[in-house]
């Protein structure tokens, strides 16, 4: 009797293994069949947090997808701790968060290989800025050159990461001289370090300098895009107008799938975030209040753009010693 | 317009319904997410900030500030019933308010909280209110060599902490340092240290995971030590009359209030300090400075007030940088720095001028979601108290489910929750061999802080230790850093000498 209520159980979990099994196989129209998961791999109330946030809340609005979206944070590590969370997940169901400074800290840091999640789809391009204290007596960066030379490790400029580290070594290299990086914990620590007089320049992205550059009391002497900005940061002229030709930069944000998202899934989701592009919260509510530039790349773009973005990231930081 | 009248307008526009529904909704909010270990005021708020995008902005920030506040108020509530600290800064409020517990004086420690939290926030709002632009310029003053020398000047003043055996003081401490290491070293183009190659151990150790262990565990297994079924305050009913505060009460908390509320709102607009450091600092200023300081940390009503009063006040204080010149000075101003640029104000110098009505209208709600954040606390003291009736074989497993849930989500990590539980174990092992366990967390919050700072100020120097001569703020604090640390020595030559003046006499 016991064997036969053994074996009753024993067919019955097999069956439910197998129905389990089933509802989990990808059929391209009955994608999702289950909820998916976002994975922000940062604390809230971060960047990478407002857009994680943002992008599920636009999908959830507009009915872009028929399933769930959950938002779930895992900080820690520069994004390391959280993907390799997404190392552990089904790829399928997880998308994740991703941008330039991550994919340069990652790799470096834990050797995970971010080649293994599959690219989605880069929803904009964030501008990179240098700035001084309106007290600081630079007025461009002809002075700061100048006030240089000569003075190897003198001047400061406060970094948040090191990203903005390879934005010093850049222009270190072609003006010839050697200001040095001091790390702060944000942008907005070294901001009012630079406010305060204890650095001289700083490294930000437009929202998180507006609100000082505005007012007057932080002024922008150059930023590292090709093209100047809108106002209040018009006046900023280019690196390359300044005749400094390989002095430039853009940083990448971007979602990412799991590891091993088969193709049509990723074809999926690269279709609905260009649909999320489109929409009006997203351009008033992102890309106009944070001064992005607004181009999108479908996964087939953003894919070999990834490889070599984050070969280069790399690459730059192997050759100034950040890894040493 | 002056400020009187801009505050005045200010309360106008809090005072509609609507703000005064949310402002009271988003105090009992924040009271139950402080109240949850681990749910702390930053995630409380992230959480919450998308609901308040369809609100009006004005509406919204009395929301959010609210449930900042209520978080403020509830974190000290399960520190001082349960011993375990609802958020990181009640960690100091809970040395003192779990023995009251013990003592059967629960209900004075939540009085005594809910009183000084009141007066911390007021005392901070009411300087945001006057000196607000003025407060935030001299924070700025704080640099990397300032902020390194008032560490130091800080460390001068903790041996008290150490215990009675001064080594194992040390010992504790320098675990502290040691567990404050692990992780990402930022400054250093993100070197991984202590990591043993494991990507979990790089995000570092949480504070929270941390305290929850040392604290709520360790008081399970204290509690399952005893053999007795009794309830936290030994079956002894608590009546509502003996929680009020009596007047020699009052006298005895007022002082340290005022201590509290003035070194923890100055410590809130310092760059990168925040609740926890500022609670920690002015609780042991108290003790070094008060006839009463030999005995805090035994459950004295004084340890509870200090603490209390500082983290509200250090609060308020990170509104100020975030106001006046857009930069948000803790962890929750950030998020908060998110939800203006969500709601379409641009944070800078220029928000007071340009959205003048805004500013005015959340240092208006400010005062409100004061008041109703003590209304609230006040009146829910009874039933607070009722859990201190909970017999222990009860409340023991309430206290670990809720230490796991809370170690589980500040993080999201299950890596969290077997640390909290090591934590326990480990520090159970060593309060049983008299190591002092505040030494551990004092230094696990204190060391970053100093690393970094002093780092920072080399870098700029390019190692020259001249720097923290060279400006005014930090010569000063360090000149008073070296007195205090020859005090002792010039008290006893003094006494050596008048003692020979004496002698010589006689």
């Amino acid at each position: 009797m016991k064997r036969m209520i053994f074996s009753a159980i024993l067919v019955l979990f097999v069956a439910g293994f197998g129905f389990a099994n089933g509802q989990t196989e990808e059929g391209a129209d009955s994608y999702p069949s289950k909820t998916i998961e976002f994975v922000v791999p940062a604390s809230p109330g971060g960047g990478s947090d407002t857009l994680g946030r943002l992008l599920t809340d636009i999908i959830q609005k507009n009915d872009l997808v028929d399933g769930n979206i959950v938002v779930v944070n895992k900080p820690g590590g520069a994004s390391a701790v959280g993907q390799q969370y997404v190392l552990g997940r089904d790829g399928n169901y997880t998308l994740f968060t991703m941008n330039a400074a991550h994919a340069l800290a990652a790799r470096a840091n834990s050797g995970i290989d971010s080649m293994k999640f599959t690219p989605v789809a880069a929803v904009a391009m964030d501008n990179v800025l240098f700035l001084t204290g309106a007290d600081s007596g630079y007025r461009s960066i002809d002075d700061v050159v100048s006030a240089a030379k000569g003075k190897p490790n003198q001047l400061t400029v406060g970094v948040a990461d090191n990203l903005d580290q390879l934005c010093v070594a850049q222009i270190n290299k072609s003006a010839g001289i050697e200001l040095k990086g001091v790390y702060y914990d944000s942008a907005s620590e070294s901001n009012a370090a630079l406010l305060g007089g204890h650095i001289d320049f700083s490294i930000a992205n437009p929202n998180e300098c507006i609100g000082q550059v505005r007012s007057g009391d932080i002024v922008p002497l150059a930023t590292f895009n090709n093209e100047r900005l809108e106002a209040p940061f018009a006046d900023a002229p280019t690196f390359q107008e300044l005749g400094y030709s390989d002095v430039e930069f853009q940083m990448f944000r971007s979602v990412m799938g799991g590891a091993g998202m088969s193709e049509e899934v990723q074809k999926f989701w690269s279709d609905v975030f260009a649909q999320v592009v489109e929409t009006e919260q997203w351009k008033t509510q992102y890309i106009e209040k944070k001064m992005l530039d607004p181009k999108f790349m479908p996964a087939d773009e953003y894919g070999p753009y990834h490889r070599q973005a984050a070969k280069r990231l790399q690459q730059d930081a192997q050759d100034i010693g950040l890894f040493d | 317009m002056n400020n009187f009248e801009l505050l005045m307008q200010g309360f106008h526009t809090a005072f509609s319904l609507i703000n005064l529904t949310v402002a009271i909704g988003g105090g009992i909010l924040g009271l139950l997410v402080g109240a949850t270990p681990g749910l702390g005021g930053v995630t409380g708020v992230a959480l919450l900030l998308p609901m308040t995008f369809k609100m009006d902005p004005t509406t919204a920030i009395i929301f959010l500030s609210a449930i900042y506040f209520g978080n403020m108020y509830g974190g000290a509530y399960s520190g001082i019933l349960l011993n375990i600290p609802g958020d990181s800064p009640a960690v100091m409020t809970a040395l003192d308010g779990y023995p009251m517990s013990k003592q059967g004086k629960g209900g004075k420690a939540l009085f005594a909280a809910n009183v000084s939290s009141f007066v911390g926030g007021t005392f901070g709002i009411i300087t945001l209110t006057i000196f607000g632009p003025v407060l935030a310029n001299i924070g700025l003053k704080f640099g990397p060599a300032e902020i390194t020398a008032l560490i130091l000047l800080a460390l001068t003043s903790i041996g008290w902490l150490l215990g009675e055996e001064f080594s194992k003081g040390i010992v504790a401490a320098a675990l502290g340092i040691l567990l404050s290491t692990i992780g990402i070293d930022s400054m250093a183009g993100g070197m991984p240290r202590y990591t043993f190659g494991t990507v979990t151990l790089m995000g570092g150790i949480s504070f929270i995971p941390l305290v929850i262990g040392m604290f709520g565990m360790t008081q399970v297994m204290e509690l399952m030590k005893t053999k007795e079924k009794d309830s936290l305050t030994t079956g002894r009913r608590l009546s509502v009359r003996e929680s009020l505060l009596d007047k020699s009460d009052v006298k005895r908390i007022s002082l340290p209030i005022l201590k509290g509320s003035v070194l923890g709102n100055f410590i809130g607009f310092l760059p990168g300090a925040g609740g926890t450091a500022a609670s920690f600092l002015a609780y042991v200023f108290d003790k070094k400075t008060s006839k009463h300081g030999k005995d805090m940390g035994k459950g004295m009503i004084e340890g509870v007030a200090v603490s209390e009063s500082a983290n509200n006040a250090a609060a308020v204080g990170a509104f100020v940088p975030l106001l006046c010149l857009g930069i948000p000075g803790s962890a929750t101003a950030v998020v908060l720095f998110g939800g203006l640029m969500m709601w379409g104000l641009q944070p800078g110098p220029l928000l007071f001028v340009e959205q003048s009505e805004f500013v005015w209208g959340l240092i208006g709600s400010m005062y409100i979601g004061n008041v109703a954040c003590i209304l609230i606390g006040l009146m829910i003291i009874p039933f607070l108290m009722s859990i201190l009736k909970i017999p222990k074989g009860i409340i023991a497993p309430m206290i670990v489910v809720i230490c796991i849930v809370g170690a589980y989500s500040i993080n999201n990590s299950m890596f969290d929750v077997w640390f909290m539980i090591g934590a326990g174990v480990i520090a159970f092992i060593l309060k049983n061999n008299n190591y002092p366990i505040p030494p551990i967390l004092l230094a696990f919050v204190l060391a970053p802080m100093f690393e970094q700072s002093i780092r920072r100020a080399f870098t700029i120097s390019n190692g020259s230790p001249l720097i923290f001569f060279q400006k005014p703020i930090s010569a000063v604090l360090l000149g008073l850093t070296i007195f205090f640390l020859l005090s002792p020595l010039l008290v006893s030559v003094i006494t050596k000498r008048k003692n020979r003046i004496c002698e010589e006499k006689n």
